[in-house]
């Protein structure tokens, strides 16, 4: 590894984490528009996280040690995450990190979080802590084996830079039924993974309902601008991942100027496209009934075992 | 009214004949003299069974099962004691402590929720009794907004109390101010053109709190297309409102006597035109909402209350109505002009939040109807006389638009001697806790929203 590769690997992560706020905002910003509403700025999450950053951190007296080292759990996995994914360019800065690495820390963040929601000691937290691992179970196999068909299909091993880069250079050889259902699949797999319409409702106040805010209802201040940058964090690093892994041409294999401006802006477009996605998604969907989320991650994994069964028999 | 003097002896078999022969319990309540008043309705014929108890009270509980909530009332308010023993209280004091479900075993788990909540909401504390998702057994308590509006009532009438009794529940304030100038007014006669005026504002009234809730299901599922639209249709009804009553909720505007102000002809011409464009992007929104199969999956078999519980807890309004019980006082008792309009009472019979959500916005579609129908035979003239409150137990039913609304009043030497109010949302409350045990805790808010009741209504 050059210099210049770890630099531009180095900086890729940083734009990662700097863009995710940007990305929740431009979410809820097209979720707006499709409702017929002016909404708030796209910048409006980069505020929110400073006035946050500003406030003191209140806990409960019920909880431990625990409770307030688990935003750094979820940032530091997230972070770690942002410094394995190809996103302007193949080559990452973590190279040892491969695609088990990737799902497990997704669900080392998970994990961490569900404790969290426990022990803020409320009764809401242990609910939605239940449910969130009611959805885990179903999550995990179903992420794990959409990337193990891109890993099966580019036949380059199993790290992501090098996945990567080798669908990237298998050209439309490689658009066939398996990448269009694990695609499908993974593209499930996001709205389950963020809490986001039909799984969890990201802007509810009903405590009853939530999944993901639940968990982060006990905490303020500090300890919650870093749950929520983590969770903005999760959503960026999906969409990134959708665009590099799953639909990577464009991106950059060579360290060039050229190709490295020609990714980002394909990359820009790619990640507007998600957004916009995610937002169409939201606006026709409602929130499903909560024993009818089992079906919809089912059918996920489904999707993710034929695009595999489909490498074999096709 | 009919008046039934009556003996503690011969109390219950009054009203158990009253009863049998079709008439509903709408309110029962005591003179601060001890006297005790029940009244029970049959379509628009009121009779009230009164008796000076000697000694405890009897109980009524054993002959109409709902009048429990009643006799805790009077217990707890008038100091009134029962043969059958204490009533627990209703009203939060200092130091109350919330008794625990019924419920216990291995695995149930008892989740309370509130009273403060997120949200811009009123104050209740929920305690549901879980095994994992499912509630077995719910639980809600009530009485943390009790202000003593009927003790404030009381005395010489001033100008003042039809503005406080508007405040009763902020959304309904001209059902209830309807329902207090009745009294004030005695059954004296009330210039057209006023009850015209009446019948829209109660209307409008109506119309808002049906679309409010309509879209309040949208905005509970995540269905945030129709809700954004529904939240737009309901601030257009607001601003409405403003130019009807220079009020967004309509205070302010009914008093005994008339209504404080005329409205311009060319205003109602303009709500004429109003109501029907609200027709037509109502209808466009039912159908978005009832086209889509992820919001029907959500409504349809959610939070079932059976025809019999809403009988057997005497519930009224739009509630009852989606479980098939076809009441409703505008058709009934045809107070003001509703006797002369015409009108179809909109009823469902399965009894879950699609039925409620369907009973709804037929209602739209009805209070449209009357409203065009007010516009259309409305004259000029005027709109307020004097009036004088005359001596004796006056009563007055209204069709709220979460239900029957019951006022009642003791007159004496011209002064209010005792205010008695009973806010449909006193009777729909118990059924709550027959709607959602089956249910999964997430769907819990969205039956809370499909019952849409009034916590300060019921606190009073």
């Amino acid at each position: 590894m050059t210099g210049a590769e770890i630099l531009v690997e180095l900086i890729q992560a940083i734009v990662l984490v700097a863009i995710a706020p940007l990305m929740a905002g431009i979410v809820s910003k097209l979720k707006a528009l499709m409702q017929g509403r002016r909404g708030a700025g796209i910048l409006q999450p980069y505020r929110d996280l400073r006035k946050l950053l500003r406030k003191d951190s209140v806990t409960s007296r019920n909880s431990s040690w625990l409770f307030r080292g688990i935003p750094y759990v979820c940032m530091a996995s997230m972070i770690v995450l942002a410094m394995m994914t190809p996103f302007i360019y193949t080559g990452v800065l973590a190279p040892y990190g491969d695609l088990v690495a990737v799902v497990y820390l997704f669900t080392m963040y998970r994990f961490a979080m569900v404790l969290g929601g426990l022990e803020g000691g409320s009764t809401f937290g242990g609910m939605g802590s239940s449910r969130e691992m009611m959805m885990s179970v179903l999550i995990e196999p179903a992420l794990l084996l959409a990337i193990a068909t891109l890993a099966v299909l580019s036949g380059a091993g199993t790290d992501m830079g090098d996945i990567s880069s080798a669908i990237s250079a298998l050209g439309l050889a490689a658009v066939g039924p398996a990448l269009i259902l694990a695609g499908a699949s993974f593209m499930m797999t996001l709205l389950a993974e963020n809490a986001r319409i039909p799984f969890d409702n990201p802007t509810t106040h009903l405590e009853l309902t939530m999944v993901h805010e639940a968990m982060l209802l006990e905490y303020s201040g500090r300890d919650l601008a870093m749950m929520e940058l983590s969770s903005q964090m999760r959503l960026t690093i999906f969409m990134a991942m959708l665009g590099s892994l799953f639909f990577p041409w464009g991106i950059a294999t060579e360290l060039t100027a050229q190709a490295l401006v020609l990714s980002a802006v394909v990359m820009a477009v790619k990640m507007l496209l998600v957004a916009f996605a995610l937002s169409v998604v939201e606006s026709v969907l409602c929130k499903s009934r909560l024993f009818k989320t089992p079906n919809l991650l089912t059918a996920s994994f489904t999707l993710s075992l034929m695009a595999m069964i489909s490498l074999y028999i096709l | 009214m009919i008046t039934i003097e009556t003996y503690s002896a011969g109390f219950a078999a009054e009203c158990s004949g009253l009863r049998d022969s079709g008439h509903r319990l709408m309110h029962m309540f005591a003179e601060h003299g001890g006297r005790v008043h029940a009244l029970f309705r049959k379509d628009s014929d009121v009779t009230d069974v009164t008796y000076v108890p000697e000694g405890k009270a009897v109980p009524l509980s054993p002959v109409v099962p709902y009048a429990m909530g009643f006799e805790r009332l009077m217990a707890e308010s008038d100091g009134i004691e029962f043969e059958d023993g204490p009533r627990a209280p209703l009203v939060i004091r200092k130091d109350y402590a919330i008794p625990r479900n019924h419920t216990v075993g291995e695995d149930v788990f008892e989740i309370p929720v509130g009273p403060v909540h997120a949200g811009i909401i009123e104050p209740g504390h929920f305690r549901f009794s879980v095994a994992g998702e499912p509630v077995i057994e719910l639980n809600p308590t009530l009485g943390f907004t009790h202000r003593g509006v009927e003790r404030l009532l009381e005395g010489p009438a001033s100008k003042d109390d039809s503005r406080l009794v508007e405040r009763i529940s902020g959304d309904t304030c001209v059902a209830n101010c309807i329902a207090y100038s009745e009294i004030m007014e005695s059954g004296a006669d009330i210039p057209e053109r006023a009850r015209h005026i009446r019948v829209v504002l109660a209307e409008m009234e109506r119309l808002q709190a049906h679309i409010g809730a309509v879209s309040g299901i949208c905005t509970d599922t995540a269905f945030c297309v129709p809700s954004a639209v529904g939240g737009g249709i309901h601030e257009k009804l607001l601003r409405m409102n403003v130019g009807l009553t220079g009020h967004r909720l309509l205070m302010n505007s009914v008093v005994p006597g008339g209504v404080r102000r005329d409205i311009p002809q060319e205003t109602l011409k303009r709500l004429d035109d109003f109501i029907l464009e609200i027709k037509f992007e109502m209808e466009e929104l039912a159908s978005v909402m009832m086209d889509s199969a992820a919001l029907l999956d959500r409504l349809e078999g959610t939070g079932v209350l059976k025809r019999t519980d809403a009988e057997e807890l005497g519930m009224v309004g739009p509630i009852a109505r989606a479980s098939g019980v076809e009441s409703d006082v505008r058709a009934e008792v045809g107070y003001e002009l509703y006797g002369r309009l015409g009108m179809r009472v909109v009823t469902e019979p399965k009894g879950d939040v699609h039925a409620r959500t369907m009973v709804r916005l037929g209602e739209i579609t009805e209070s449209i109807s009357l409203i065009h129908q007010c516009i259309q035979s409305m004259e000029p003239g005027e709109t307020r006389v004097r009036v004088k409150p005359e001596d004796g137990v006056r009563c007055a039913v209204v069709e709220a638009p979460r239900g029957e609304l019951v006022h009642c009043a003791v007159i004496r030497d011209g002064a209010i001697e005792r205010y008695a109010i009973r806010d449909p949302s006193f009777m729909d409350w118990p059924g709550m806790s027959r709607a959602v045990p089956g249910n999964v805790v997430p769907d819990f808010p969205l039956i809370n929203k499909s019952f849409s009741l009034s916590y300060s209504g019921n606190d009073l």
